[in-house]
């Protein structure tokens, strides 16, 4: 028989003793979101449907990334940087576009139905500064109409009517995205797993060397409101270090595939390993950049777009060979697209519209939309115009994949980009 | 906020910026650099919003309060195409609170707030762009400009109550229930007091803090710590000394509270909302740093002024803190009165008996000495509890 408690039972449990071997993170409980769950019992298609967004911050210069090579105006506007036409991945033969040369990846996962392009995607009257437009992006919203961001919203309407609800998204950049901050819901961010351990533990251990195990007691009315915050606090406690165990313990296995070996890998392996891990989330946000290369921008766009694209066709590939692939739709967005015409030092300044990806065996694969234009009558000084809205693919997502009501999260009325997720 | 003699003074120059919630990157996009503007807003809130203060007068100063303009689309409020925004949130947020005025009352408000604009980056009135006909608004007719529907919102009995509301759940409790009566008639009396004083903060407060309301134990604990309180803590109840400012704003940042960027026009929700599993670890590694200067993980010492993890310890040399000064009107200094003596002045409510025993047991363990390493441990231990999160 034991005679001290554990370091962890003294502190990161509050002393009431759980067993973390077999106890998932109450904000991460099966529970939690199957009820929350509109997708559950739809004939035929995988419950517990997730999305991963990549945020691709900086700005991705979209022209080079889907290149326009038939169309006018593309090689007179990047006399350095333009992408030779038979370099690329071909995606559309007759209008003229293809992938950049270091996203055969990508390619492939179009060809092998994994992937999807939505060109020319952005809002109404752009901002080209950074935080601004990337504010507008996360919020879901051009004017200051909607409160909060819009996959906050997405999880408090899921949760309508529940206590703040935690880890309906989880973040792994440093600080929580402002996209996931919802009225209740909270995202919980993981940008390093040491940050959910205390920086303390070995004062722990001395006391779980002396101290002796009591009898566990309530002192005072344990209805008390008082007494309910602290068990809501030992609970959240608990979560932190249940989530942190389970983390380093699933991260200990080998992925099932190789990962190349980059930050947006690392990120994407972490998610499939809390995925093994049992931990049921219903959003995962991660990124990948800076995309912001106003110099010298050739070989250092070639490589993040190269990362971009075989980290994700790892990433599905290790899904599959979990059998989860079904269940889990990647969004990637920039803030911005860059400038028609690069500048003087071989990079691109900030611009407007650009394409979005969105991966999943259940997406239908293909080129979306339409290519902005590119010749100076088409170009609102010397930027593309956009012709999608970048809502319309919030509301494809969310109707279509996640089955949350668009309308109620976007306030309006989006048109999902028909065709991509037929009747799943 | 970390230093102030006069803490009340943070409190409510907080509290407004979290009542007339501004962000200062969803205003820079339209005027560049938004931190004038912001500093601007931050003025009228210690100018008026203070002990001193009175919420007419801030009421009327929003309505003239560039990044407010700015932030609501004031800016782009004009007769030929009225822009509601500003004249909802100023009902809904600012002064009467949700469904005490109807769809015409916004419609008619943001009548009279047209012209209401920016012109270099300071308020600007443009009397082409104001509408100079008649409304109605909440029962009133009349040729009314912005400072007009300001005072008819004031003279609402809604308002007094809505800002009377807002101080108790600032100084009070998080959440209290509609049909807690002891609470509905301490908001009632000061939202009474507001009124007969012409909305000055003094007066109110003043009834406040010295109501036996205020000080009841039942009372105690009834909020969850913001982030800012939780930072400012040690500071004021310990008298730990300064930290890396860069290291605490960015920990703020994590545990969700960036100050100039609140989420949106609501402020911060507060509450069980601060808490999740990460801004909870957060928090309590941030009170490490501030206690014995040991950075959080992966904040490297090179960088900024601090102790890194791995090499960390408990040592008052290194922490440049000795918290034995703390137990100088203690007798006779014994680990049993050490622990009580600190949980008492760091926690909201009473310390668990089996909290208590255990740090006692700390304590005797490290030798009973109680040393200053030792007291920098039990501290540290103090801001770990539950406990410790409550105010």
């Amino acid at each position: 028989m034991r005679t001290g408690y554990t370091r962890r039972e003294f502190l990161q449990q509050g002393l009431v003793m759980v067993s973390a071997a077999t106890s998932v993170p109450a904000f991460l409980q099966h529970t939690a979101f199957a009820a929350g769950d509109p997708s559950h019992d739809v004939a035929g298609v995988p419950n517990e449907r997730i999305l991963v967004v990549v945020q691709l911050s900086g700005g991705n210069d979209g022209l080079n990334t889907v290149v326009p090579f038939g169309m006018d105006g593309y090689y007179t506007a990047r006399p350095k940087l333009a992408v030779a036409a038979d370099k690329t991945h071909i995606l559309d033969d007759d209008r003229g576009i293809g992938l950049h040369p270091w996203m055969r990846a990508l390619h492939e996962m179009i060809g092998e139905g994994q992937a999807a392009i939505v060109q020319g995607v952005g809002y109404p009257n752009p901002n080209r500064s950074h935080s601004v437009s990337m504010n507008v992006w996360h919020r879901g919203d051009r004017g200051h109409r909607m409160n909060y961001g819009s996959l906050g919203r997405a999880i408090d309407h899921l949760h309508a009517g529940d206590p703040p609800f935690r880890g309906g998204v989880v973040s792994q950049t440093m600080y929580p995205p402002r996209a996931a901050i919802g009225r209740l819901s909270q995202p919980m961010t993981i940008h390093d797993p040491q940050r959910l351990t205390w920086n303390a533990e070995h004062l722990a251990e001395d006391l779980a060397r002396h101290s002796h195990r009591d009898p566990v007691e309530n002192e005072g009315d344990a209805t008390s409101y008082v007494q309910q915050q602290l068990r809501f606090i030992r609970r959240t406690q608990m979560d932190a270090r249940l989530t942190s165990d389970k983390l380093v313990d699933a991260l200990a296995d080998e992925p099932l595939v190789t990962y190349p070996k980059n930050r947006l890998a690392q990120q994407l392996q972490r998610v499939t390993a809390m995925m093994r891990a049992g931990l049921h989330t219903r959003v995962h946000y991660v990124y990948h950049g800076s995309f912001d290369l106003h110099s010298q921008q050739a070989h250092a766009h070639a490589v993040l777009l190269n990362e971009f694209a075989e980290s994700l066709r790892a990433f599905y590939r290790e899904l599959k060979a979990m059998g989860e692939d079904q269940r889990v739709v990647t969004m990637a967005f920039t803030e911005f697209g860059r400038r028609v015409e690069e500048n003087a030092s071989g990079g691109t300044d900030h611009g407007t519209a650009s394409p979005v990806f969105l991966f999943g065996p259940l997406a239908t694969p293909g080129l979306y939309g339409v290519h902005p234009a590119l010749t100076d009558d088409a170009l609102d000084d010397g930027d593309l115009v956009h012709g999608m809205d970048f809502r319309s693919i919030y509301a494809t997502v969310l109707d279509d994949w996640m089955r949350i009501d668009s309308r109620s999260v976007l306030g309006g009325d989006f048109r999902p980009v028909s065709g991509i997720f037929v009747d799943k | 906020m970390l230093t102030s003699k006069q803490p009340l003074e943070e409190e409510l120059a907080l509290l407004w910026h979290n009542h007339f919630a501004t962000n200062a990157s969803d205003i820079a996009g339209d005027t560049g650099d938004p931190s004038s503007m912001m500093l601007d807003q931050h003025g009228l809130f210690r100018g008026y919003g203070l002990a001193d203060g009175n919420f007419a007068e801030l009421a009327r100063g929003i309505i003239r309060d560039p990044a407010m303009l700015t932030y609501l689309n004031n800016d782009v409020n004009v007769k030929a195409h009225p822009n509601e925004n500003f004249s909802r949130e100023l009902m809904e947020l600012f002064t009467l609170g949700e469904g005490r005025y109807s769809e015409h009352d916004v419609k008619q408000g943001a009548r009279a707030l047209t012209g209401y604009g920016v012109k270099d980056r300071a308020f600007h009135f443009e009397l082409n762009d104001h509408d100079l006909n008649q409304k109605s608004i909440l029962g009133r007719t009349g040729r009314f400009n912005g400072e007009d529907f300001v005072q008819i919102l004031l003279e609402q009995d809604a308002c007094a109550l809505f800002i009377a509301q807002r101080l108790y759940r600032h100084f009070v409790a998080d959440t209290f229930e509609d049909e807690d009566r002891d609470a509905a008639a301490v908001i009632a009396a000061l939202a009474q007091v507001l009124r007969a004083n012409g909305y000055q903060l003094g007066p109110a407060l003043q009834a406040l803090f010295r109501s036996e309301h205020f000080f009841a134990p039942f009372n105690r604990g009834r909020k969850i710590k913001s982030t800012a309180q939780l930072i400012a803590g040690p500071a004021r109840m310990l008298g730990t000394p300064r930290r890396d400012l860069s290291v605490i704003v960015g920990e703020m940042a994590i545990m969700g509270q960036r100050l100039f960027h609140p989420p949106s026009v609501a402020g911060w929700e507060g509450g069980r909302s601060w808490l999740t599993p990460s801004t909870l670890m957060a928090r309590q590694n941030v009170c490490i740093y501030l206690i014995t200067g040991v950075l959080p993980a992966g904040v490297l010492a090179s960088q900024h002024v601090g102790i890194d993890p791995l090499t960390g310890g408990m040592d008052t040399a290194r922490a440049g803190y000795d918290p034995s000064v703390l137990l100088k009107s203690v007798d006779h200094v014994t680990p049993q009165a050490a622990v009580d003596h600190l949980t008492q002045r760091l926690l909201a409510v009473p310390c668990d008996r089996r909290e208590r025993a255990a740090l006692t047991a700390y304590l005797v363990h490290r030798g009973g000495q109680v040393t200053g390493d030792d007291l920098l441990g039990l501290l540290v231990l103090i801001t770990a509890l539950p406990a410790y999160q409550l105010c």
